[in-house]
């Protein structure tokens, strides 16, 4: 049974579509309803239903042998993963934003609001900047609006979010997209699977 | 009373078959003791696997740790003219593991050979990784690297710093698509290219691999490596146990500690590696010894689900002795045991015991 992990919500959607497209439909993906686990025991394939996050914690520990999942959740959590694709699917980019018009006092440090405690850190240290992290789970926007944090470290994809709530990017620390990651020690024992699975979802990029 | 080994859960009969694995090919059972001074961890942090020490001051105010680690110690412990010494050692540390939080008691196994200094040596100690795994499961490979071949394509390519950094990390994730940016960063060589990139994916069986590394060997230093793989490949046949052994080169540790040969051991019942090991004549250099050494753990945590037998009975026979008298139920319980049978005896059959048949003592 080969155990795919998938995020809930639109990118999951995305990714489940390139994933038939190359076989591995399964009969209860059209509609899972509520459903976490959708098995199609014919095709020996199960798709796990999982929140974005915890997908790498699936793959790191066998309980699925590929998934798909952010680059901001590999560089925030550095899972024990092989990265075997990019499948250029949710791109965005991680983000400094702060209220228009902000100016940085270096003479403070600087309060940041994120979810992204470690990209934050390691992005400020490679400038030098001190800083104090406010670590938050949802609507981070709100953060410098109420005077919580001076900026923000979060993804934006068109930056509609942030300007809606008169935000704007200060500074892009990279570029997010979503990535196909496996189990090391299942690659050891299945790698012509993966590597099939990898270089067909490929095929379909082009 | 003589020792039934039939009966012998496998976790506990692991370890025994390992221990005459190892003694077979001349290694000593090494005792280690619990605490060592912490001076010793806080100054050689990068040949550590974590951060995470536990410490505690001792009757005498000195700072002690709780060992995190058991190499160092037998490396401290050896001495500069003591040529070689070959030993085993199952052992408990204590320190965080890698991606967790709390500390943990992580019970080992392993094999040090302080003193490797010859090819066939080193081949022995992988012999008795390989060999290790084959106790363990069927169905298991041990992936080597060389980071010497690593680092030579680094510096032959004048790939320094913050990139190679980058490039270790992205072999180590079998990540083809951040080391072909990097190497269309810079203006590569058709040839060098080629090197560069086959590594992403690279895993082929020891006795292919060599002559692939050969043909994509860019310098001495990376000749000299495919070279020591080509003997150890020649070495292991001979043994008897090249099969399931791989090049590949995810294998990478930090390159502080170890020089060369690298390796990783998985069994398809277990997602995570469960035995590491390598050449680390670094560490000896550290500590003012010029010897060559190389040795692997055995992380039998990681081992414990699979090994785990749920016990079907709490024992063979459930002896009810109601009202019957203690010596009656004393002669007829040392019966039962002394026939080579676990007898639990109780007042009364309360469905709590689980036994393979019920006896009752007859009053």
């Amino acid at each position: 049974m080969l155990n795919i992990a998938l995020p809930k919500g639109r990118l999951g959607t995305g990714v489940y579509s390139l994933l038939s497209r190359i076989g591995y439909t399964c009969a209860g993906m059209d509609d899972p309803g509520r459903k976490l686990v959708v098995t199609d025991e014919t095709k020996e394939v199960q798709y796990l239903l999982v929140k974005p996050s915890d997908v790498a914690i699936y793959v790191e520990r066998g309980a699925a042998d590929i998934g798909v999942v952010g680059l901001d959740v590999l560089l925030e959590t550095g899972p024990d993963v092989y990265e075997l694709l990019d499948l250029k699917l949710g791109v965005c980019r991680v983000v400094v934003a702060a209220q228009r018009g902000f100016t940085d006092d270096v003479s403070l440090p600087l309060r940041v609001a994120t979810k992204y405690p470690n990209i934050t850190r390691r992005y400020f240290d490679s400038i030098n900047r001190k800083i104090e992290i406010i670590k938050l789970s949802g609507s981070i926007e709100l953060a410098p609006i109420l005077g919580l944090s001076d900026v923000i470290v979060d993804i934006a994809e068109t930056g509609d979010t942030l300007r809606e709530n008169n935000l704007e990017v200060v500074t892009v620390i990279g570029g997010i997209s979503a990535r196909l990651i496996a189990n090391k020690s299942g690659y050891k024992f299945k790698t012509g699977l993966y590597e099939d699975i990898s270089s067909r979802l490929a095929g379909c990029l082009e | 009373m003589k020792l039934n080994i039939d009966r012998l859960p496998k976790e506990e009969e692991l370890p025994l078959k390992l221990r005459s694995l190892y003694e077979r090919y001349g290694y000593a059972r090494y005792r280690m003791g619990k605490f060592e001074p912490y001076d010793l961890y806080m100054e050689n942090k990068q040949f550590l696997k974590s951060e995470g020490i536990i410490t505690f001051t001792d009757a005498t105010g000195r700072l002690m740790a709780l060992k995190p680690d058991v190499t160092m110690s037998i490396v401290k412990n050896v001495g500069a003219d003591d040529g070689s010494r070959k030993y085993y050692y199952n052992e408990n540390v204590f320190r965080i593991e890698q991606g967790g939080r709390e500390y943990r008691e992580i019970r080992q196994m392993g094999v040090e050979y302080i003193g490797a200094d010859t090819a066939y040596a080193e081949a022995e100690v992988v012999k008795l990784a390989v060999d290790t795994l084959s106790e363990i499961s069927a169905e298991y490979t041990l992936d080597i690297s060389h980071m010497g071949f690593i680092s030579g394509l680094l510096i032959a390519l004048g790939i320094e710093g913050e990139a190679a950094d980058e490039t270790l990390a992205a072999l180590k994730r079998k990540d083809a698509g951040t080391l072909a940016r990097i190497a269309g960063e810079r203006s590569l060589g058709l040839r060098e290219k080629d090197a560069f990139t086959a590594l992403a994916r690279f895993r082929q069986p020891l006795g292919e691999a060599v002559g692939a590394l050969t043909g994509l060997a860019l310098s001495p230093e990376m000749e000299d490596a495919a070279a020591e793989l080509a003997v150890l490949s020649e070495t292991l046949t001979a043994f008897g146990c090249a099969e399931g052994v791989h090049v590949d080169f995810s294998v990478i540790n930090g390159l502080d500690y170890y020089n060369g040969l690298v390796y990783r051991g998985y069994v398809r019942e277990a997602p995570r590696a469960v035995l590491a090991g390598g050449r680390y004549d670094n560490l000896l250099r550290r500590f003012g010894k010029p010897q060559g050494a190389a040795g692997f753990a055995l992380y039998l945590g990681e081992l414990d689900r699979m090994l785990y037998e749920p016990r079907e009975y709490d024992a063979d026979v459930l002896l009810v002795y109601g009202g019957a008298s203690p010596a009656r139920v004393a002669l007829e319980a040392a019966r039962i045991a002394g026939g080579g049978e676990s007898v639990r005896a109780e007042r009364e059959d309360t469905g709590e015991v689980k036994a393979k048949r019920v006896e009752a003592v007859i009053c």
